[in-house]
């Protein structure tokens, strides 16, 4: 039997990554820091050759593999080539930082390649068990990355606060798991959603506890209010190239977990819809009003990328309603995940311009010093305005599409209440990002602070740059392949 | 109602015209941003792009049509496919005039900021371009996706413009200016999500196309909610009283060219919003909101000009008497007739070009001595005698003096809102007793006409102030008078000033059939009622003869002929012209028949307007004998005849 037919062609991508990570791993016991670049060439390599292998899967038609345990499907598929470009930009902004802060390098890629295999894992799972092994996998990565400069304080305390609260998140999703299994005998997303009507009647109570349970859990990956309170702490405490990955990739991820997971448990309790409505207006309006008040641009950004989960929670809660209003116009997951990729490519630039000043031993965090920026590195600053106008949904930019199609999706499905919160927040985020802009355009130089220059940095930030925009304009390809990715997913009871 | 559609090919040209001239300033601000790095030649070059525009945006005016209503010079391909935004670009009469007033500002204050800006040059100069192609893009988008995206990036290069190059508080008047107007966009983003949605529902075509929406069959619960979004949305932007706040700090904090473009052009799209989409868009919702409408335009108009009466600062004073003059566009268009809206449009090419005039000339005065105060001056017109002549030009023009530009709108607005609202019963506010509606719509008329003589007061009084008297500041002893550079800034205003105060017709023709065709969808009782009027008086004048109205009629400036179809048609004109198929006129050409009202009348009969939708008898049973329009009425297939 050809070893590279059936399901395992389907897994090719999560091996590879995995091989290679271990393969770095010892590799960077005997090349030490002398082949900085060649492990970096190989990590970039490697995740390249996984994309285009993923672009050459066919996802039609659904298919699951493994005893019904793993997802071939559009939407994993799709979220698949987002970590990977995830994963390709965290290696990218991180080379020049592992050198000056005297990182192992060899572990970051390797950590970095280990996380983006537990994401993928969570991409495709099409049960319980895979579901939580994948998010483990990734978590237990992130905790390490997380405390990587073991000598700075804010770091180490950032660490210890993520390991903790995450662990306590795993431990409700457990909890969760545990009492859908108690109720149907099954962990397999499949059968739930087929025994799981029978559940509600007999036992009503227990499927809106398994519900809440999980949706807390998530809720805590995809730092939705109120379980954010660790996101702030460990996002600024966390080196910078591992809050990137932070903020983009375990967060994508846990939203591709959440829509499967909403997917399978919709028949056993269809009335998840208020509860992530709730959590989304509470999200949306609490990372922006934290975010006003913040000085430091990192916990700025911390608190904006709070706010942007609960435009994205919308999407979410709008896939309630699908079935409702149907039609031509591209689904409610479909909107999500746009959003999450809008959000991914103006977030890693955002949040790479904070690598660009050099203060003190640190790097200049702070609104002040940005002050004066335009005049000094006009070209950077332009990619800066450019990050958050489009954060601030501000066209022609991949941002503004991102929230006029979670925007539509909420009108479409009915839900105009959260459509007016989505865009009255929206207005309250311009304030403080036009905060950064007045500092780096309208302010001269406040702090003595020296340039970074870095070609690897320069690439991620001009290639988000350039994707922020072109993107906005020319959007059409990238709606195909989404809209062609969500056009055969398992959601369960959902009818798409 | 959906107008026809002439490509630029249809029209003879070979280049996509709209599209080059939203594209030159930001094709001139990218050779800016990465060419150029003398100020000089920054400066040369920024001027001759505007200028360049300007000269081919005067390319749009031979070959205009305006016997009838049409998108011209149409650009029409897909964009976003599966969202079925496109990009569709035209002009039509209503948005034509407006165009050629913001490239024709835009040459003005490009070249006024030659001197007044010295710091960040490039930088001023790129954000002035792009600023241009945005409020292009606003005038020409008939997609509402499109639409939507230039009118959140205009706000952008202004924010900045205000932010880095305004006066003392510029931090706090950009952010506030910002907030504001996109706090209103993003509302009228969902309404238009909310269009787009009913729209597929109905037809089952996802479609951001403006004129498909018109004539929507829109429930009015969900029309007033659609309507309330749109209206925060422009009127923030106009600004109507009470979302002026954000414009007085903006104008004042706004270097001199900020304010030209943002009182000459900004305001306009709020102004333009309710006559493009608010009034055609939702009818019915128009007509429940009016009383309120009228209520506030005429607060405006009032609160604007005894606000301004007390200001110590010029540029204060004219930002507030912006919101005056906004307050008779607003009424203006509220008045939903022929002659209301013609006035208001045309007021607001005038409001561009005298208050456009006004910050030019304070800021002349601002760049010599750095101050606005009027104590601060007193007796300039000894120093400065040129400068005096133009500031008085402008100063009369903006209050409204006959054989000027402003008087022609005001006297216009006025007439359409005498005939709407004297004696009517108009605005019957909820809360006021019944009986009161007639009294208060008579009143705010009133109101309003007491505008102009307040106006005249604040205005002369500031000109009063600095320029008569003797000159005692010992700074404005060294004052110099105009340049030429400043003085070619102030003549082309002056010149369009007399221009349209002695001959509006040619400005008043090009938007005639679009502004007939609005009306008629939005008030067909007032179309309609004008028309068989009109009609009357031509039979009892010369029964049987010529379409056109007799040289002694009561006919506002430059208002259209007018014409009942079907009647009294010569016989060469209607074999020479059959209905639904105008023919193609030459500019300057005076048609024997306006057309466009004959293809109008045809789809009245088909039963497709809304005055059927709610029931209204517009014709009078005397009329039934001429036109077949009541049994088509009677006889309406949809049977929407009771519904309200």
């Amino acid at each position: 039997m050809n070893l590279l037919s059936g399901d395992l062609k389907l897994v090719l991508p999560e091996i590879f990554i995995s091989v290679t990570a271990m393969g770095i791993l010892i590799l960077g016991t005997f090349v030490r820091e002398r082949g900085r670049t060649w492990l970096a060439c190989v990590t970039l390599s490697a995740l390249a050759v996984t994309g285009y292998y993923l672009m050459t899967l066919r996802s039609n038609p659904f298919h699951p593999a493994y005893s019904s345990m793993y997802a071939h499907d559009g939407m994993a598929l799709v979220f698949k080539m987002l970590f990977i470009v995830v994963g390709i930009l965290a290696v990218l902004v991180s080379y020049d930082f592992l050198r000056t802060r005297g990182i192992p390098c060899a572990e970051f890629f390797a950590l970095i390649l280990f996380s983006t295999v537990g994401m993928m894992l969570v991409a495709s799972a099409y049960d319980f068990m895979l579901l939580f092994v994948g998010l483990e996998l990734s978590s237990l990565a992130t905790y390490i990355l997380v405390g990587l400069t073991k000598k700075d304080l804010w770091s180490n305390e950032a660490a210890i606060k993520y390991f903790l609260l995450s662990i306590f998140a795993s431990a409700i999703l457990l909890f969760g798991i545990s009492i859908v299994y108690a109720a149907t005998g099954t962990t397999n997303f499949g059968e739930i959603a087929s025994r799981g009507s029978d559940l509600t009647t007999r036992q009503p109570l227990a499927a809106v506890v398994a519900l809440v349970f999980l949706v807390a859990a998530f809720g805590f990956k995809i730092t939705a209010v109120p379980f954010h309170m660790y996101a702030p702490d460990v996002y600024q405490g966390a080196p910078t190239p591992v809050t990137i990955f932070l903020a983009v990739g375990p967060k994508a991820a846990a939203f591709a977990g959440l829509i499967r997971v909403l997917g399978a448990v919709h028949a056993m309790s269809s009335d998840w819809l208020m509860l992530v409505s709730a959590l989304s207006f509470l999200t949306m309006t609490v990372g922006n009003v934290g975010a006003v008040l913040q000085t430091n641009v990192k916990r700025m950004l911390a608190y904006s990328s709070i706010a942007h989960a609960g435009y994205a929670l919308i999407g979410v809660a709008s896939i309630a309603v699908d079935d409702r209003a149907g039609g031509v116009f591209p689904s409610s997951t479909a909107s999500v995940i746009f959003y999450l990729v809008a959000y991914t490519i103006m977030n890693v630039g955002a949040f790479s311009l904070l690598m660009y000043m050099r203060r003190d031993k640190g790097f200049g965090e702070d609104l002040a010093d940005f002050s004066g920026l335009a005049r000094r590195r006009p070209v950077v600053a332009a990619a800066m305005l450019i990050f958050l106008l489009s954060l601030a949904g501000i066209p022609p930019s991949i941002g503004f599409l991102g929230k006029f199609y979670i925007f539509a999706t909420a009108v479409r499905s009915g839900l105009y209440w959260l459509a007016v919160a989505g865009v009255l927040n929206a207005v309250v985020s311009l304030f403080y990002y036009a905060r950064i802009v007045v500092y780096m355009f309208m302010k001269k130089q406040e702090r003595d602070v020296s340039d970074v220059r870095s070609f690897a940095l320069n690439l991620a930030l001009g290639a988000s740059a350039v994707a922020t925009v072109v993107l906005g304009i020319f959007p059409q390809t990238i709606l195909d392949v989404i809209a062609r990715a969500t056009s055969n997913i398992f959601t369960g009871g959902i009818i798409q | 109602m959906t107008p026809e559609i002439l490509t630029y090919a249809d029209m003879g040209l070979k280049w996509p015209i709209l599209s080059l001239l939203t594209y030159i300033p930001v094709i001139g601000a990218i050779i800016i941003m990465l060419f150029l790095r003398r100020d000089n030649t920054i400066r040369w070059f920024a001027n001759i792009v505007v200028l360049v525009d300007f000269v081919l945006s005067l390319r749009l005016i031979p070959g205009f049509i305006i016997d009838r209503h049409a998108l011209q010079f149409v650009e029409k391909a897909p964009w976003i496919e599966s969202l079925g935004a496109q990009y569709f670009l035209g002009v039509d009469g209503i948005s034509i005039l407006l165009v050629l007033l913001t490239t024709f500002l835009g040459v003005l204050a490009v070249l006024s900021s030659w001197t007044a800006i010295q710091d960040r040059v490039k930088e001023y100069y790129i954000f002035m371009l792009l600023l241009q192609t945005g409020m292009l893009g606003v005038f020409f988008s008939l997609d509402f996706f499109l639409f939507y995206v230039f009118w959140e990036i205009m706000l952008v290069p202004m924010y900045f413009l205000i932010g880095v190059w305004g006066g003392p508080r510029k931090l706090y008047a950009a952010i506030k200016f910002f907030l504001y107007t996109l706090a209103g966009s993003v509302l009228m983003l969902l309404a238009i999500l909310g269009l787009y949605f009913l729209h597929y529902r109905q037809t089952g075509e996802l479609s951001f196309e403006v004129m498909k929406y018109y004539g929507m069959d829109i429930p009015m619960h969900i029309q007033r909610w659609l309507f309330l979004a749109f209206f925060v949305g422009f009127a923030i932007k106009v600004p109507m009283f009470p979302f002026h706040t954000w414009l007085p700090d903006a104008h004042v904090e706004a270097p001199t060219a900020g304010s030209v473009i943002l009182a000459g052009v900004l305001l306009k799209m709020g102004t333009y919003g309710f006559v493009r989409f608010s009034l055609p868009l939702f009818p019915q919702a128009t007509m429940w909101f009016l009383p309120y409408g009228i209520t506030l335009a005429v607060i405006g108009i009032v609160y604007g000009a005894l606000t301004a009466m007390m200001q110590p600062d010029m540029k204060k004073l004219v930002a507030y008497s912006s919101v005056s003059h906004l307050g008779f566009v607003m009424l203006g268009l509220f008045a939903l007739n022929q002659q209301g809206v013609e006035g208001g449009i045309l007021q607001m090419i005038n409001h561009g070009l005298s208050t456009g005039g006004l910050f030019l000339v304070v800021g002349l005065i601002y760049e010599r001595r750095h101050t606005r105060m009027i104590k601060d001056f007193g007796g300039l017109s000894h120093q400065m005698p040129l400068y005096a002549i133009m500031f008085m030009i402008i100063t009369l023009s903006s209050i409204g003096l006959p054989s000027l530009n402003g008087f022609i709108g005001e006297f216009t607005i006025l007439l359409g809102g005498f005939k709407a609202l004297w004696m009517k019963p108009v605005v019957a506010l909820g809360f006021l007793p019944k009986e009161w509606a007639t009294n208060m719509s008579t009143l705010m008329v009133l109101l309003a006409t007491s505008g102009i003589v307040l106006g005249a007061a604040y205005m002369l009084w500031m000109y009063q102030r600095v320029m008569f008297g003797k000159l005692e500041n010992p700074k404005n002893m060294e004052l110099k008078d105009l340049n030429l550079r400043e003085v070619m800034t102030l003549i082309p205003i002056i010149i369009l000033c007399f221009w349209i105060g002695i001959y509006p017709k040619p400005f008043l023709r090009f938007m005639d059939a679009a502004v007939m065709n609005t009306v008629l969808m939005t008030n067909p009782q007032a179309a309609l009622a004008e028309m068989k009027q009109m009609r009357e008086m031509q039979m009892n004048a010369a029964p049987g003869q010529g379409m056109e109205a007799p040289s002694g009629m009561q006919l506002p400036p430059g208002h259209p002929p007018i014409s009942m179809p079907g009647q009294h048609m010569m016989p060469g004109q209607q074999s020479a012209m059959p209905p639904g198929h105008p023919p193609i006129s030459m500019p300057g050409q005076t048609p024997a028949m306006p057309a466009g009202h004959e293809a109008m009348m045809e789809q009245f009969r088909a039963g497709e307007s809304h005055g059927m939708r709610r029931g209204l008898t517009f014709m009078e049973p005397a009329a039934a004998g001429h036109g077949e329009a009541p049994e088509a009425a009677h006889a309406d297939p949809h049977g929407h005849s009771g519904d309200k």
